[in-house]
């Protein structure tokens, strides 16, 4: 899946070795988008290795919700920070971008000495 | 009592209401506030059912923070959209799926069997679920009754849940079955659903709050509480909590209702970036509170009351009807909004992939049908719809409402779960089969049936207690709940175990093993790289379509005006004039695409091929293809082969050329040469004859002299004329062989002293005559004739000095081959061809030979059953001449 859904993008990029920053911002936020539930699943299943009630050092039940309520929490705002930061690219990846872009000015520039 | 009822009926018309506003402005195009994200990441909240409203706090009592996994399946699943979901979703889009169902059956091949598979599994699993949320609702019902003290016995909760199911029917057919096509959405019911997935939000929260703050006095001695409570420490098994995480995580995907919000009515695939992380967030916040009303629950209520009713019994043991009616409604909503999409998501499999397939099969071909397809797909869908509804209220009956049924809610997610490896593989990996999903699906559906639903009817329901200690037929290892031995295992992780690694065994092992039809292959590569080209599969090859028979078709399904704009915009595309394009493939690809919206992949692709001629015409067209392709492929390599032999004649042709070329040149030096032999004897003669005609007082001794001249020329003339004649013989095959016995060896000698060897410039010939010593059978003055052409032609060319000839003789297997060489300059390799051709003379003539002689001997040696060639290799000029010793004895 990973390498067809970048194959457009790459061969829109025709010859550059190089990708604009948007692009690659775009990229890592996909990454980041992918490793999200592996996180998710490596911290969740750490109560696999708790101790259960009648041993010692068990955990409360108050703590325990504590715990995974807190990544809940966690995993909910950096889902939520890369949903919103993908949202350009999403909706239209060839959109010029503003004056004020630093990657549009970085491409004027290639454009200008290339 | 009378107040809840007022309050539900209430409620009840108040979604009608929105559902209708919201079909209303679909309609008139007012829909983008209808379409926002958070419109679908609420609509996904249909995950949470009446069974987890008021279960999640009956099973936290059970056992502790163990319910918890039943929502981090799902936060996992929406977290990691970008894997799964959005692929289903860009499938779901691209090739207008209509169910679960829909979307395997597409996958491989569009495969009926496996569609009619799949909603056989849906309908029962989906089913007891349907009862399970008429359970919830009459059970909260029974709640409010006792608290009023009004009669609420078993009668009038069946009576509660019949007009509960009647409701919901009534609902689901008004808002579920408006339009056809599935791709149109539902609005209304949509914007229903999010409406009750922001209710039992807040009627949950609210009881929560309430909880925390108004009894227990805060978060700090709220977490005391739980500490000290009969759930205060970490219990669960490391076994359920992964298990169950991805039960539920598995049951996301592949639960028909949720496959239909989250793939069927996705608008838009932007939408999932919002669910993504709010999805996650409302199942935070459902579960957010489930513990500390249940732990006060355990502590406010009297030991032995019901913990699935703790979320209405807080409130209500409070005096807090107001909160406890909100509670209710909640509860309310989560169970019809679950009832609503899952018999939409139902009545579409059922109506798709088992009425309309035997519906078509009964009124045959799809041009010649009569009455309106849409008007009988949508009665389908009704009549489905109502069959699901009370199907699961019979069940709900028969069950008796009691803890069977509570427990079903797992066992339904094991079962839909069996679709999870067939999904993933379908749309991940291109070598999975419909054979390989067949085995699966069938194999994890039977585990399922035995080791977890019939057991969970209750023992001795269908599986006797003798079965279930010691096996059928006292098979120990095929014990419902201890397959193979692995006994002591928890019955939901013990099915889940077994049914998915058997299940994904068998298909991916038989997906190995089998090899795909075209379809399958097509589709495959269509689901995999979905993201690389969204252009559905193109398999229909026209011909025998008819455009009017699809219109007429189309029009039924899509309704006429849906159809024509299609048909219209397609023949503009094709520019062609007026309504009806070509059916070329591309267009019998959109149009089935825009009928599986409303019929399935399978029907769709059922009916057009009726029209376009035999329902399996698209693998056949393939195949057609294919070997059309290999056609092709044979007849280039034909070509190939043709060319080749082109070149190679041309090459003959050339070589035929250049000697015809060179033979043309030889004939008109022979023409010239012949003419020169003819004259000169001629003018001898003639001037000879003149003057003995002319002189009167000539010696005698001058006239014999001219006389004799005469004579001798004349001989000249006559050995040319012989040999032209004799060769004109030989090549008519004319000639008469005179067979008789002579040695080898006799006939050389004689050759030699017939060749005429003069004295003033020898030639000497070396010879073995022991070698010599054949006795042969032949024509051996024909032979002797060759071999005194060979000698005189050395005595004549050999330009050695001194020159000599060797003579060389054997024998082998009959053939008797002798051979000449003599020391002079070789025949140039040019000319080796063209010697033995008639009027060929090597070089300038030196001889005046009229080069016939080696011509002759080639036609002799021939009748002979020999050959004479030129031998190269050898020191001078050399012929070979080999002939059998027994003419006419033994083939050559």
């Amino acid at each position: 899946m990973s390498a067809q859904d970048q194959k457009p993008s790459e061969t829109s990029l025709q010859g550059r070795v190089f990708l604009e920053r948007r692009n690659y911002r775009q990229r890592r936020l996909i990454d980041a988008a992918r490793i999200l539930p592996v996180v998710g699943v490596v911290l969740w299943f750490v109560p696999l290795v708790w101790p259960s009630a009648d041993e010692n050092g068990a955990i409360s039940t108050s703590s325990a919700s504590i715990y995974i309520f807190t990544i809940w929490i966690g995993l909910i705002v950096v889902g939520a920070l890369v949903a919103w930061r993908m949202a350009p690219a999403d909706e239209s990846p060839n959109k010029p971008s503003g004056p004020m872009d630093e990657s549009a000015f970085e491409t004027r520039r290639r454009d200008r000495t290339g | 009592m009378n107040v809840l009822i007022v309050v539900s009926l209430g409620y009840v018309l108040a979604l009608f209401t929105v559902a209708f506003m919201a079909e209303r402005a679909a309609r008139s195009g007012r829909i983008k506030w209808l379409r926002a994200p958070v419109v679908y990441t609420l609509s996904l909240s249909i995950y949470c059912t009446g069974w987890t409203f008021y279960g999640a706090v009956g099973f936290a009592v059970r056992s502790g923070l163990e319910f918890i996994t039943i929502y981090l399946g799902p936060s996992l699943v929406m977290l990691g959209w970008w894997w799964t979901v959005r692929k289903l979703v860009r499938i779901g889009r691209t090739q207008r799926i209509t169910s679960l169902a829909d979307l395997i059956s597409s996958r491989f091949g569009k495969s009926n069997l496996l569609a009619v598979g799949l909603t056989l599994l849906a309908v029962t699993g989906t089913t007891p679920y349907i009862a399970l949320q008429l359970q919830s609702v009459t059970q909260s019902y029974a709640v409010f009754a006792e608290a009023s003290q009004d009669g609420f016995n078993q009668t009038s909760q069946t009576t509660t849940a019949l007009w509960v199911a009647i409701g919901l029917a009534m609902f689901t057919i008004l808002f579920g079955t408006r339009k056809l096509d599935v791709n149109e959405r539902h609005d209304g019911v949509v914007m229903a659903i999010a409406v009750e997935a922001v209710v039992k939000l807040i009627a949950l929260m609210a009881v929560g709050i309430f909880v925390v703050w108004g009894l227990s006095g805060g978060i700090g001695p709220m977490l005391e509480k739980i500490g000290t409570s009969e759930i205060g420490m970490w219990n669960v098994s490391g076994g359920r909590w992964a298990g169950l995480t991805f039960l539920s995580a598995a049951a996301f995907i592949c639960l028909p209702r949720m496959f239909h919000v989250m793939v069927v009515e996705n608008d838009d695939e932007r939408h999932l970036r919002m669910a993504s992380w709010a999805f996650p967030a409302y199942l935070m916040l459902m579960s957010l509170f489930v513990l500390p009303i249940a732990v006060t629950g355990l502590d406010l209520l009297p030991t032995g009351s019901n913990p699935d009713m703790f979320v209405l019994t807080v409130p209500l043991s409070q005096g807090q009807n107001g909160l406890a009616m909100l509670s209710f409604l909640g509860g309310l909503s989560s169970a019809t909004s679950m009832v609503i999409v899952a018999s939409i998501a139902l009545s579409t499999m059922v109506s798709n992939h088992i009425v309309m397939p035997i519906w078509l099969s009964f009124t045959g071909a799809g041009a010649s049908m009569s009455g309106d397809v849409r008007y009988i797909v949508l009665l389908s869908r009704r009549l489905s719809i109502a069959a699901v509804v009370m199907l699961a209220y019979f069940y709900f009956v028969l069950s008796g409402g009691g803890s069977a049924l509570a427990a079903i809610g797992l066992v339904s997610f094991v079962g839909v779960a069996q679709a999870l490896p067939v999904m993933i593989g379908g749309i991940f990996w291109r070598g999975a089969t419909r054979i390989g999903a067949l085995s699966g699906l069938s194999i994890g559906f039977v585990i399922w049936i035995y080791a977890l639903f019939l057991p969970s009817l209750g023992v001795g329901v269908v599986v006797s207690e003798a079965m279930m200690a010691n096996g059928p037929f006292g098979l120990t290892w095929l014990a419902p709940h201890a397959l193979f031995g692995v006994k002591g295992m928890d019955p939901i992780l013990h099915c889940l175990l077994w049914s998915m690694l058997l299940n994904s065994f068998a298909f991916v092992v038989v997906s190995l093993c089998s090899f795909p039809a075209p379809l399958e292959r097509l589709q495959g590569a269509q689901f995999v790289n979905v993201f690389d080209h969204a252009r559905s599969a193109k398999e229909w090859s026209s011909g025998a379509a008819q455009s009017e028979d699809l219109m007429v078709m189309a029009q039924r399904i899509l309704g006429a005006r849906e159809a024509q704009s299609l048909f219209g915009i397609e023949a503009a595309r094709q520019g062609a004039q007026g309504l009806l394009p070509e059916p070329t493939p591309e267009f019998l690809g959109v149009l089935e695409r825009e009928l599986s919206g409303s019929v399935g992949a399978a029907t769709a692709h059922a009916m057009v091929g009726q029209i376009v001629g035999g329902a399996s015409v698209s693998v056949d067209d393939l195949l057609a293809v294919a070997d059309e392709s290999a056609q092709m492929m044979e007849y280039s390599s034909k070509l190939e082969a043709q060319s080749t032999e082109q070149r190679r004649t041309a090459e003959q042709l050339r070589q035929v050329n250049e000697k015809l070329t060179q033979l043309s040149v030889q004939k008109d030096g022979f023409l010239s040469q012949i003419s020169h032999e003819l004259r000169t004897p001629m003018t001898s003669i003639r001037s000879f004859s003149e003057i003995l005609r002319d002189s009167q007082d000539m010696a005698d001794i001058d006239k014999a002299r001219y006389a004799g001249i005469i004579h001798s020329e004349t001989l000249r003339l006559t050995r040319l004329l012989d040999d032209l004649l004799d060769l004109s013989v030989l090549e008519a095959g004319r000639v008469s062989l005179n067979l008789s016995h002579k040695s080898l060896e006799d006939v050389i000698e004689g050759a030699i002293s017939s060749a005429g060897l003069s004295d003033e410039n020898p030639l000497l010939i070396r010879r073995t005559p022991a070698r010599e010593d054949i006795l042969l059978h032949t024509d051996v003055d024909r032979l002797a004739q060759v071999f005194i052409n060979v000698i005189s032609n050395a005595q004549k060319y050999c330009d050695a000095d001194p020159r000599q000839l060797t003579i060389k003789a054997f024998q082998s297997k009959g053939l008797a081959t002798v051979d000449f060489i003599d020391n002079g300059s070789k025949i140039d390799p040019d000319m080796r061809d063209v010697i033995f051709e008639k009027f060929s003379r090597v070089g300038e003539t030196k001889a005046g030979g009229a080069g016939l002689g080696l011509a002759i001997c080639r036609e002799i040696m021939t009748r002979l059953g020999g050959d004479i060639v030129y031998l190269p290799g050898q020191d001078g000029t050399a012929f070979r001449v080999q002939f059998p010793i027994i003419c006419g004895g033994q083939p050559v």
